[in-house]
């Protein structure tokens, strides 16, 4: 049994040492800056098995290695840098969505472009439903525009916004070929992987694109030979 | 500028380009081209317009790519949070669920399409056939408009419902083990009003709270065919269900079907203390659920048959009665209309001065009935074999009360030992209230009764107290 001094007699420590409170560091995966080294260095492969056993923090790897190059397809399709911004983010949600039933039968660069193709083509669908119903053409507008600016001799600064007219003019099967070859790279194998077509159609539809797109940009072509 | 050459050639300029071409595919074409001035042109043109491709502008990269993805990740989540009341991985399961049901209910509605028209068309035919025979004319309403839980238990407890306080009209259930049935609907109150309210029941019994949601569903089950079984007609008709001798003891037992044994035993002295014309034997501790109860208060497969009574006609008509839909349809006009047709059924049935024994009808069930209407009361005489008593439900029998007085004769005494004893009980034997079932085995005969028949008898035997 314990005395009662025993209970009652507590020394107070007359000086108190400061104690600095740490803050509490929470950890969340999804805000956590991905600062790890192997997580960086990761295959893509490893990356989405760890993002399907639970790990959130792959997630957000794949997104920063995979951003800027889908950003840009899809700048080179639309040219407007904040629906391309919007339709970006579309895209990766869609990724995040689907990623759980990756079964790589694919790489997941090709899986990627698909997903932000597929996107792409159903928003030029949209947008040609909605030509349709306030009965406008915009290749027409486009091509009489670029033709009244061919008219002129073209300056440096202009010749890319040429060119980029001159792709939008293209009809948008032949667009996305041209753009998945010169642009992003992709062999023959890899864009008809990417629009699940034969690699025919791959060849033929870039060489009607490639003639199409000389037509339309003669003056500029034909003035950087000379 | 357009193109001369032919497609073909375009084509192989433009794999060239690709670098997709074989060596020896590759050293005819560059032949070709070395030859051909206009092939020449075309592919320093593909050449040209790759680089201009290429050179097209790149996006500035964006280092709050990532912020907004997640937010548009964390919005997506919320949506779907709200969305479904259940998680979203049972999704399939829920779907498939409900393919299942509908389909299921598709198909039982395909398959039974024929009994349900053929149930719809008896209805309407029923109906018909009874307002064609003028047993009732116009709409039909229910009797009572005030009953309430207190009537409903007065009625199943003591077969008596007043129709009008104020005219001192009763309708009364009455029943005797030699004669059978009798429903009375009398002009005159009976002398002293027995009566035993839903809260004396329950601070009796002492019900659980899920006994008491029990017992309530119970007895508003009973209410609502006790207001279906008495029905008046545009033309001063009557109709009584004939079961409704039967519903008050299916009500009583169903009560005592839902409580516990010691509850039971409560119940059953209560009874006796407020003079309730049954005592309830039960057989079977099992508690009932309310819908089982419910269930055994419909007697007949086949629908209510009514007795339908006017001044000077009486018939046996078998019709349903959409209660749910005349009571919707029911506007406060439509209860004043209710009281003046109450009113003047009792007047003209009660007060008739004719007196008639009607007619036997042939039943199956009810080997006599008669309908006798005299100056102050209107009574339907059903006379019914006792051993086609129905009243036995759940194992639980629900017996009419003899009095002591009634008891004088020989009787036979069950031991315990399972033997059987003869013996001679007179009214003289008893003191104060005593009742017994009308059981030759003296079975619901309560212990104090059984030891003053031992004191004073002075025989050595014992009674079989399963109870």
């Amino acid at each position: 049994m314990q005395s009662r001094e025993a209970i009652s007699v507590i020394p107070f420590p007359a000086e108190v040492p400061a104690v600095r409170r740490q803050p509490i560091r929470r950890y969340d995966p999804m805000t956590t800056p991905s600062k790890d080294v192997s997580f960086a260095q990761a295959s893509d492969d490893v990356l989405i098995t760890l993002f399907q056993n639970g790990d959130q923090r792959a997630f957000r790897v794949l997104v920063e290695r995979y951003q800027e190059r889908i950003r840009n397809l899809l700048f080179s399709i639309f040219h407007e840098p904040d629906f391309v911004d919007d339709l970006s983010q579309e895209v990766f949600v869609k990724v995040y969505e689907a990623l759980p039933g990756f079964r790589f039968e694919s790489s997941l660069y090709t899986w990627l472009y698909r997903i932000a193709v597929n996107k792409s083509r159903d928003e030029l669908r949209r947008r040609k439903l909605r030509r349709f119903f306030s009965f406008q053409s915009l290749d027409d507008g486009t091509l009489a525009e670029l033709e009244t600016r061919m008219a002129h001799p073209p300056k440096d600064h202009e010749s890319a916004d040429l060119v980029a007219y001159g792709l939008r003019a293209l009809p948008d099967h032949q667009r996305i070929v041209v753009i998945l070859k010169d642009i992003e790279g992709f062999s023959y194998e890899e864009i008809a992987d990417i629009l699940q077509i034969e690699v025919g159609t791959v060849k033929s539809r870039l060489s009607r694109a490639r003639t199409t797109l000389k037509n339309i940009l003669g003056p500029i072509i034909k003035e950087r030979i000379a | 500028m357009k193109s001369v050459i032919p497609p073909q050639d375009h084509q192989l300029l433009s794999r060239l380009l690709d670098g997709d071409l074989s060596d020896r595919e590759r050293d005819v074409v560059e032949l070709r081209i070395a030859k051909e001035p206009d092939l020449r042109t075309a592919y320093e043109e593909l050449v040209r317009l790759r680089s201009l491709v290429r050179d097209l502008p790149h996006l500035p990269p964006d280092p709050f790519f990532w912020t907004r993805v997640k937010a548009a990740l964390d919005s997506t989540r919320d949506e779907e949070k709200n969305l479904l009341p259940f998680p979203r991985s049972y999704l399939p399961a829920v779907v498939a669920a409900a393919f299942i049901v509908i389909v299921g209910a598709g198909l039982i509605l395909v398959q039974n399409r024929l009994s349900i028209l053929t149930f719809w068309e008896r209805q309407s035919t029923a109906l018909r056939e009874a307002y064609q025979q003028g047993v009732v004319q116009g709409s039909l309403l229910p009797f009572f408009s005030n009953l309430d839980a207190d009537r409903t238990l007065q009625f199943a407890l003591y077969g008596t419902l007043p129709l009008d306080e104020e005219k001192g009209t009763t309708l009364k259930v009455d029943e005797r083990s030699s004669t059978g049935y009798r429903i009375e609907v009398q002009k005159e109150l009976p002398r002293k009003i027995k009566k035993l309210t839903v809260t004396e029941f329950m601070t009796e019994v002492q019900p659980t709270v899920s006994q008491r949601a029990t017992l309530d569903s119970v007895l508003k089950a009973a209410r609502e065919e006790l207001e279906a079984s008495v029905l008046v007609g545009a033309d001063d008709a009557m109709a009584i269900n004939v079961d409704l001798h039967r519903l008050n003891k299916a009500v009583v037992s169903g009560l005592v079907a839902c409580l516990q044994p010691q509850q039971r035993v409560k119940f059953n002295r209560l009874l006796e203390e407020r003079e309730a014309p049954y005592t309830v034997v039960s057989r079977s501790k099992e508690v009932r659920q309310a819908d089982e109860v419910i269930k055994s208060f419909h007697a007949s497969p086949k629908g209510p048959e009514f007795v339908v009574v006017t001044a000077d006609s009486m018939r046996l008509s078998r019709f349903h009665v959409n209660m749910e839909a005349m009571r919707q349809s029911m506007s406060e006009g439509m209860i004043e209309e209710m009281a003046l047709r109450r009113e003047r059924a009792i007047r003209r049935l009660v007060s008739t001065t004719a007196e008639f024994d009607g007619p036997v009808i042939a039943h199956p069930d009810i080997p006599r009935m008669s309908v006798t209407s005299r100056k102050d009361r209107l009574t339907i005489e059903l006379t019914q074999d006792s051993a086609t008593d129905g009243a036995f439900f759940f194992n639980i029998s629900v017996a009419p009360r003899i009095p002591v007085e009634e008891l004088d004769g020989a009787f036979e005494q069950r031991s315990r030992e399972g033997g059987s004893i003869p013996g001679t009980v007179r009214s003289g034997d008893f003191r104060g209230r005593v009742y017994v079932a009308p059981s030759p085995t003296v079975k619901g005969m309560r212990s104090d009764t059984a030891a003053k028949l031992d004191r004073k008898s002075r025989k050595p035997f014992k009674l079989d107290l399963r109870q």
